[in-house]
């Protein structure tokens, strides 16, 4: 890796990150919709006579700075921003938009994860061994099947698992992420596996529509790999079937598959809102559904902002890494 | 070419594999781990009626944004009164009773002796004066309390420890039952001077539960709190059962959980996993009751629901053509069945009413004798004919598409909007708009969400909408009230009250009689047929039909919940007033 790539890569980074700061604002503000009138409008919903409504939506409109011209309320956003200040939500006042993603950014960080890896690996091994000529025919009979799965979007798929596994048999939990009366112990391993046991079927809900992309991607890969004469002088030097099939088929076809792992994070991160929806899961993406309904501009600026810093943040390192991982591309 | 380095990296891919592998397989242990240190059958498990509960560290009970009914107006306060709709009585609690003046601007409160903070404290007058006073000079910060200390209260003193007198700026013999009775979702709770004192009440958030915070009189302590649930356990200290004002609440543990959505809900009520649940539709309630027949509701047989205090309406914006000429607001009205209504939006629980308040036993009395006016405004009739010949009356005719057009040809273009999170104003827009298309108005419906309903209704954009009218439970004048002409805000500005914007001066001055009357009062009944014979005429809003209330109760954990049965108080675990409820059930074995 060259000093001329690292610096690429990183003003890429921050072009990407400023660019989209700025679609957040627009996007944010473009919503019609009141804030406070939103938060005066639950009220009136739930019986609250709410004499002094207009009282209030002038006080918070000024508290939070909406009272002033649209550019201004910009270049606040940017400043506030770059400074990692991200304000205080509307909805969730007086709390700051940072200690909400603090809470919330754990579980989905953990349920993301551990869903990606394993959808990536198990995807990725699946393919490969679709393409794998002596794969067993129940295994190529089966693999479709659960190809079949990543054409359902994740929100009928959480919908499908929930009756499933939750509501008839019951044996995993309707929602949430923890056992109900939980309180505020420190954590266990018996809080551990409760937490894994209720981002099971979050998770699988994840892993079910990823699998089939992992997979068509890596057996139109080995497809390829195999065909390479190194393949050919392998089996010719009389080396296992297991060593060539990892060591040198999946090793090579795993390249653009890590390629596509960086550019699908994006669309891994939104697809999770809708499953953090599903299950009630208490994540980022139920943050910002909310945030999203009530116009929370500040929340959703700052979620949005987090998540593009994620997965920028994500492509960056795999940019990094990935001159270690194939050296043509730092050559390059 | 396979090297150390490469043998390295595939034993960091195995690990990684296994360690996925792990994961999965720990993941698919059904272990449950529960956390728990309180057996299920002593836990009453309630529905907060939320997707998640928003502000879980936030039991500042006056800021517009809190989160009350996860817990905080349950049992984290309690409240001076708690006004029981069943028998209409106004149930003192943390006060003992209270007595106007002649004039109905004075009122002196007595507090119930013994009562005590959390914190050992002891619950006195110079709180209701802390309270009110903060409320009155944060007012624009404060939420609902905060207007309404700042409209109502002139001044409060402390008589003495027990003792509150205060001073209204007008008649107002409801204040009482308004403010401080738990008449619904909402209610006046009172908070610790000790604690809030020097504190900004505009941004504290009163929550540390490792300091007991926050400090309250009720029987329950918050324990833990999160987005999913809030955990609260008894105060066996607790001043109500110390004093035998009424014994120590069974359930040892009460959590306010998210159950989030209908489907959700009904399957934790068949697992067992809720106590009670909030409203959920009669087919759910069914299919829940088959599946688990502890599982019962207000009746045992249709309409099975008990009546919210909300009843429905078809807003329009008085202010703008064409819903500012009376006729044309009449002339919609008779176009929408009610009963099309009651079928698809409450499955046929509800009931058609003629006037926006919820048909509760102590309402009715108020409207014996108005029959002659309904009968003069029989304006919630579903009649085509009607329609015709109010519309030509008002000056419009059908152009040849078939729509109401008026003199100049420009068709009325009626742009219904509705809630899309309040399930049946999402069933009932297109019921409504379709039947507005039948009698001839461009009708189109939209389904927003909060924001832009509140965009769209109190900044008076919208010219005809879905909604409710939170008004009056045991006697209409806080619905009349709701019309007066000061909620009515120019077009641009917030408007308050019902949103209709009507104004009429007529109106405002037999609506302010009124208001300055006891309900008792001989001349009250006679102001409220004075006030009936306007608004019929005028018709500001078209009344549809009653809520239904489908709250269900789980008898496998706890009984004597409230029923038609045993109609000791209102079922809905999700006002203020619960904790009356909660005192009262028992452990089913």
């Amino acid at each position: 890796m060259t000093w001329a790539y690292f610096l690429q890569r990183l003003a890429l980074f921050f072009v990407v990150v400023l660019t989209a700061m700025t679609a957040n604002f627009i996007l944010a503000h473009a919503v019609p919709g009141d804030p406070i009138g939103a938060v005066i409008s639950q009220m009136t919903t739930r019986g609250g006579a709410v004499e002094n409504s207009a009282e209030i939506i002038a006080s918070y409109r000024e508290r939070f700075g909406l009272d002033e011209p649209i550019w201004v309320q910009y270049l606040v956003y940017v400043w506030n921003t770059l400074r990692f200040d991200l304000g205080t939500s509307i909805i969730y006042f007086p709390q700051s938009v940072t200690a909400a993603i603090v809470n919330a950014l754990p579980w989905t960080i953990g349920l993301l994860l551990a869903a990606t890896v394993i959808a990536f690996t198990l995807g990725s091994i699946l393919g490969a061994l679709l393409a794998w000529a002596a794969t067993p025919r129940l295994a190529r009979v089966l693999a479709p099947l659960l190809i079949v799965f990543s054409s359902i979007p994740y929100y009928l798929l959480a919908l499908i698992l929930l009756y499933v596994f939750a509501v008839w048999p019951n044996w995993f939990p309707l929602g949430g992420g923890m056992a109900s009366g939980t309180t505020g112990d420190p954590m266990s391993i018996a809080k551990v596996l409760d937490i894994a046991y209720h981002g099971t079927l979050p998770g699988l809900s994840i892993v079910l529509a990823g699998l089939g992309f992992w997979a068509l991607g890596m057996r139109g890969a080995m497809v390829n790999v195999l065909g390479e004469d190194y393949l050919t002088l392998a089996e010719a030097e009389g080396l296992s079937p297991r060593r060539i099939f990892f060591a040198y088929g999946m090793r090579n076809a795993l390249l653009p598959q890590v390629t596509n792992l960086a550019l699908s994070l994006g669309t891994i991160a939104s697809g999770s809102v809708l499953v953090e929806v599903a299950f009630n899961y208490p994540g980022i993406g139920f943050l910002l559904y909310d945030a999203l309904r009530a116009s929370d501009y500040f929340m959703i600026q700052g979620v949005c902002f987090v998540l593009v810093l994620t997965v920028a943040t994500a492509v960056l390192v795999l940019d990094l890494i990935y001159p270690l991982i194939d050296p043509r591309i730092a050559r390059k | 070419m396979f090297g150390s380095e490469a043998r390295s990296r595939r034993n960091r891919i195995a690990q990684g594999l296994s360690g996925a592998a792990l994961a999965a397989v720990l993941g698919f242990m059904p272990l449950g781990a529960q956390a728990q240190d309180v057996p299920r059958s002593e836990t009453l498990v309630l529905d907060s009626t939320l997707e998640r509960i928003a502000t879980p560290e936030n039991y500042n009970p006056f800021l517009p944004t809190t989160t009350l009914q996860g817990g905080l107006h349950q049992v984290a306060f309690e409240s001076l009164f708690y006004l029981n709709l069943e028998t209409g009585e106004l149930q003192p609690w943390q006060a003992e009773s209270y007595q106007f003046n002649d004039t109905f601007d004075e009122v002196t409160i007595t507090l119930r002796e013994g009562v005590k903070w959390s914190d050992g404290v002891a619950f006195t007058a110079e709180d209701v004066v802390f309270t009110l006073n903060m409320l009155k000079e944060n007012s624009a910060s404060m939420g609902n309390w905060g207007g309404n200390a700042k409209t109502w209260v002139k001044d409060v003193v402390a008589v003495d420890d027990r003792t509150v007198r205060i001073s209204l700026n007008a008649a107002n013999p409801s204040y009482v039952v308004n403010t401080f009775g738990a008449r619904v979702y909402w209610t006046n709770q009172i908070v610790p001077k000790h604690i809030w004192e020097g504190k900004d009440p505009t941004t504290f958030t009163n929550y540390d539960p490792a300091q007991g915070w926050p400090v309250s009189t009720s029987p329950y302590q918050l324990v833990t709190a999160n987005n999913q649930e809030t955990v609260w356990d008894r105060r066996d200290g607790w001043w109500g059962a110390e004093t035998g004002f009424a014994k120590l609440p069974a359930p040892k543990r009460v959590i306010f959980t998210s159950a989030g959505n209908e489907e959700r809900r009904t399957a934790m009520l068949i697992n067992n996993e809720l106590d009670t649940a909030y409203a959920i539709g009669k087919s759910s309630f069914e299919t829940v009751h088959a599946r688990n027949p502890e599982v019962v509701t207000w009746f045992t047989e249709m309409p099975y629901a008990y009546t919210d205090a909300g009843p429905r309406i078809i807003g329009f914006n008085n202010a703008v053509a064409p819903f500012d000429n009376p006729l044309v607001r009449r002339a919609a009205s008779h176009a929408v069945s009610r009963d099309a209504i009651v079928d698809i939006a409450w499955e046929g629980m509800s009931r058609p009413i003629q006037f926006p308040v919820p048909t509760l036993a102590a309402m009715t009395p108020f409207f014996e004798g108005a029959e002659d006016l309904f009968a003069q405004f029989p304006n919630t009739e579903f009649d085509s004919g009607a329609t015709e010949a109010l519309m030509t009356e008002a000056g419009y005719a059908k152009n040849a598409d078939g729509f109401w057009a008026d003199q100049a040809g420009t068709a009325l273009v009626v742009d219904l909007v509705a809630r899309q999170t309040e399930a049946d104003s999402a069933k009932a827009a297109p019921v409504v708009a379709e039947l507005l298309r039948r009698a001839g108005f461009d009708a189109q419906y939209r389904l927003t969400d909060s924001a832009g309903f509140a965009d769209q209704v109190f900044q008076g954009k919208a010219n005809i909408w879905l909604a409710q009218i939170n008004g009056g439970v045991n006697n209409p004048y806080p619905t009349f009230d709701m019309f007066h002409s000061r909620h009515a805000a120019a077009i641009g500005a917030s408007a308050t009250g019902s949103y209709s914007r009507y104004a009429n001066p007529e109106y405002d001055a037999i609506v302010e009689e009124m208001g300055k009357l006891a309900t008792d009062d001989p001349k009250f009944k006679g102001l409220v047929r004075d006030a009936l014979a306007i608004w019929l005429r005028d018709l500001p809003v078209a009344p549809t039909t009653d809520a239904a209330l489908l709250a269900s109760y789980n008898n496998t954990y706890w009984t004597n919940w409230p029923t038609s049965d045993n109609p000791y108080f209102q079922p809905c675990f999700w006002w203020a007033s619960a904790l009356v409820s909660i005192v009262a059930i028992e452990p089913a074995s």
